[in-house]
């Protein structure tokens, strides 16, 4: 009885296994080459590529269009949009444009902003960069001591009045990239050397040659005149304000050129974020793009320190969070961590001016609060992986 | 068959030296006058203990370290005189594995294989839908085309191995070197990785030489053995030449024996931990001249 019904069992699953697994193979075959009939893939491309700038510029313009309404005198939108879009103001019904609301519209808080979004954006973008190059997540030009090399380079500028400028061009951001560069080679030579221990050997790297130059800069500060380096401090601790348009136009092609210099080797930076000899072995010329991207590291850093002072961690948390929420591609990592970066200094400097309205914080201070603690959880969480 | 018919080599190495540093200052020379030939179509195992010079001979036919004298062609061509886009098309490298340190997903990894082909820098070297082809049968043979928006930091250590060789793959190269590719690797992803690469060395005729600690892997997978000691080329042959005990006491010091493998036929190497007594026994009773 019992072996009739194992025999009938067994002669009725013989001929359906088989066929079944004809059906499986067919299925595993069908999905196997689906995804090649459409080639290529639009979610890395040019397409989603557009789209993620596109997205992303229409954004900025809008959280720095928001900015404007805050600070010490609060303007509302009906009074704001009329004003920076002249073609509404018949729409708006509001012929008569108050002329101090302009004033401070256009005279203050439309540079500042402007300003705000190239340091940040240059920030953000040098950080990205940095971190691939130095094979290290951690990495900021503040936290490794790029920013303090030009910081002491601008302080020189300041306080012995060197030059003035040459050919037109002020000495004040060529000293700081002097002292960027020196600063990112000292860095880069010291974290080479211990390849397997780079990623903390780095940050402790950086954090003497950050109390060293601050060192410095603080020697040089205290032999000043107390009406130079009052304005010193006001300076170092990060601040946006102010800006002359001429200012304002140096700045924004230093800042083009730099992020275009990294912008250009994304790709390699993509290959050397895997490491110096898997980039060399897939046809990297790496000591090109290295010298490159220090360049253009030192050149943005130095700009952007130069007008704006030190602000930290902008170039730690947006790269960052650019690879968790778009990707780690660098084609796209590096214009998006422009624009985010843009976008959260601008509103780190709102939240600067109006918390303590009439009064200001400096801008460093803000983003140090908002990025320190998340360097910390980062640290905290990398060395508790690599310890597994 | 196709180890010494000259035109057909893959690789030519003659007389390779190589030291870090100058000799003033005292470096002593990892490779001395290495000199022996790579088939095209073969699989060739590169074996001998730590710091024999193994990996450096790699890096040196990947041209990542260039020898102080001697020579190294691919195909005719010397590798010094070539651009590195021209030896990437040629030769891939897959290094030892490495802990990832960026997200990327595993179809960028792949895709970053594709970079030597890629001449237009301008726009973006954006993949063309050819360079997609390349990269989805690079994929589906490692068997990662269905982890292809998974990130390499999520994936298991046989999986992100998978994805490194395909990314080897995609440069569409003539020949593969690889750096001891299944060390983390459990016994299953150890033995569907060399029948892959056996595959791909049957199918498309790609060379390959593989660095590796396990001996009867090699034994297993390639068509002949080369042995280094101390810089120097000790050995080379089919595995059934190369794998005696009496070379494997003499480079690695150790007591082994050797048989064969019930299904291949090909050499088989075990490890004796006996105590003195019975190793002099086991020696003399496997051994010409002891030691």
């Amino acid at each position: 009885m019992s072996e009739r019904v194992k025999n009938g069992l067994s002669m009725a699953s013989s001929p359906v296994q088989p066929l079944s697994r004809t059906c499986a193979q067919a299925e595993a075959q069908a999905t196997e080459r689906a995804p090649r009939r459409h080639q290529p893939t639009p979610w890395v491309g040019p397409t989603r590529w557009a789209l993620w700038m596109v997205v992303l510029l229409v954004l900025s313009v809008l959280v720095g269009f928001f900015c404007l309404r805050f600070g010490t005198k609060a303007i509302s939108f009906s009074e704001l949009v009329p004003l920076v879009i002249p073609g509404l103001r018949s729409v708006w019904e509001t012929n008569t444009v108050d002329p101090i609301t302009s004033t401070i519209v256009w005279q203050v808080r439309v540079p500042r902003i402007v300003l705000a979004f190239l340091v940040g954006g240059s920030l953000a973008t040098v950080g990205g960069a940095l971190q691939a190059l130095l094979r290290n997540p951690l990495a900021d030009p503040y936290v490794i001591g790029v920013s303090s090399g030009a910081a002491l380079g601008a302080a020189v500028a300041i306080l012995f009045g060197v030059g003035g400028s040459i050919g037109g061009l002020s000495t004040l951001p060529l000293c700081a990239f002097v002292g960027a560069l020196g600063s990112l080679a000292i860095v880069y030579v010291l974290a080479s050397r211990h390849s397997g221990l780079s990623m903390y050997t780095l940050l402790l790297a950086g954090v003497v040659l950050n109390a060293i130059l601050s060192a410095v800069i603080m020697f040089l500060t205290s032999i000043a005149e107390p009406s130079r380096a009052f304005g010193m401090y006001a300076w170092l601790m990060g601040n946006l304000t102010g800006p002359d348009p001429a200012t304002l136009g140096t700045l924004t092609v230093y800042v083009a050129i730099g992020i275009g210099m990294m912008v250009a080797q994304a790709r390699a930076l993509n290959l050397l974020a895997l490491g110096e000899e898997v980039a060399r072995s897939l046809g990297v010329d790496v000591e090109r793009v290295k010298k490159g991207i220090f360049v253009s590291a030192a050149l943005l850093t130095g700009a952007v320190v130069a007008f704006s002072g030190m602000i930290g961690f902008v170039g730690l948390i947006v790269p960052h969070m650019i690879r968790l929420a778009v990707s780690a591609d660098h084609r796209l990592l590096l214009p998006a961590s422009c624009f985010v970066g843009g976008m959260f200094l601008m509103v780190a400097d709102t939240v600067a001016r109006t918390v303590v309205s009439p009064g200001e914080i400096p801008v460093g201070v803000i983003t140090a609060i908002v990025g320190g603690p998340i360097f910390l959880y980062l640290l905290v969480q990398r060395s508790r992986r690599s310890a597994l | 068959m196709n180890q010494t018919n000259g035109s057909a080599a893959a690789y030519e190495i003659q007389g390779v030296c190589f030291r870090y540093g100058s000799p003033a200052k005292g470096g002593e020379p990892l490779l001395k006058h290495v000199t022996f030939t790579i088939g095209e179509g073969e699989i060739v195992g590169i074996l001998g203990p730590n710091g024999s010079g193994k990996t450096t001979l790699l890096k040196i036919l990947a041209h990542l370290l260039v020898p102080q004298s001697g020579r190294v062609l691919v195909f005719g061509r010397e590798l010094h005189g070539m651009s590195r886009r021209d030896i990437a098309k040629t030769v891939a490298l897959v290094p030892q594995d490495a802990a990832p340190v960026f997200p990327f997903s595993i179809a960028e990894i792949v895709l970053m294989g594709r970079f030597p082909h890629q001449r237009d820098q301008r726009r973006f070297g954006w993949e063309s839908a050819h360079d997609w082809d390349v990269v989805q049968q690079a994929m589906e043979a490692m068997d990662v085309a269905h982890l292809r928006d998974r990130l390499m930091t999520d994936v298991s250590g046989g999986e992100r191995q998978r994805a490194i060789i395909a990314r080897a793959l995609a440069q569409e190269p003539r020949v593969l070197l690889l750096d001891e590719p299944t060390v983390f690797l459990d016994l299953r992803h150890q033995v569907d990785l060399m029948q892959r690469l056996q595959r791909l060395n049957a199918e498309q005729r790609l060379t390959i030489a593989v660095v590796s600690h396990d001996i009867n892997l090699v034994s297993q997978v390639c068509d002949r053995i080369v042995v280094m000691h101390q810089g120097r080329l000790v050995r080379e042959g089919p595995p059934e030449e190369v794998i005696r005990p009496e070379l494997f006491e003499l480079v690695y010091g150790c007591h082994v024996s050797v048989d064969t493998h019930p299904h291949s036929g090909r050499p088989q190497v075990s490890v004796s931990f006996t105590e003195e007594r019975t190793r002099s026994s086991f020696i003399s009773t496997y051994y010409r001249g002891g030691g």
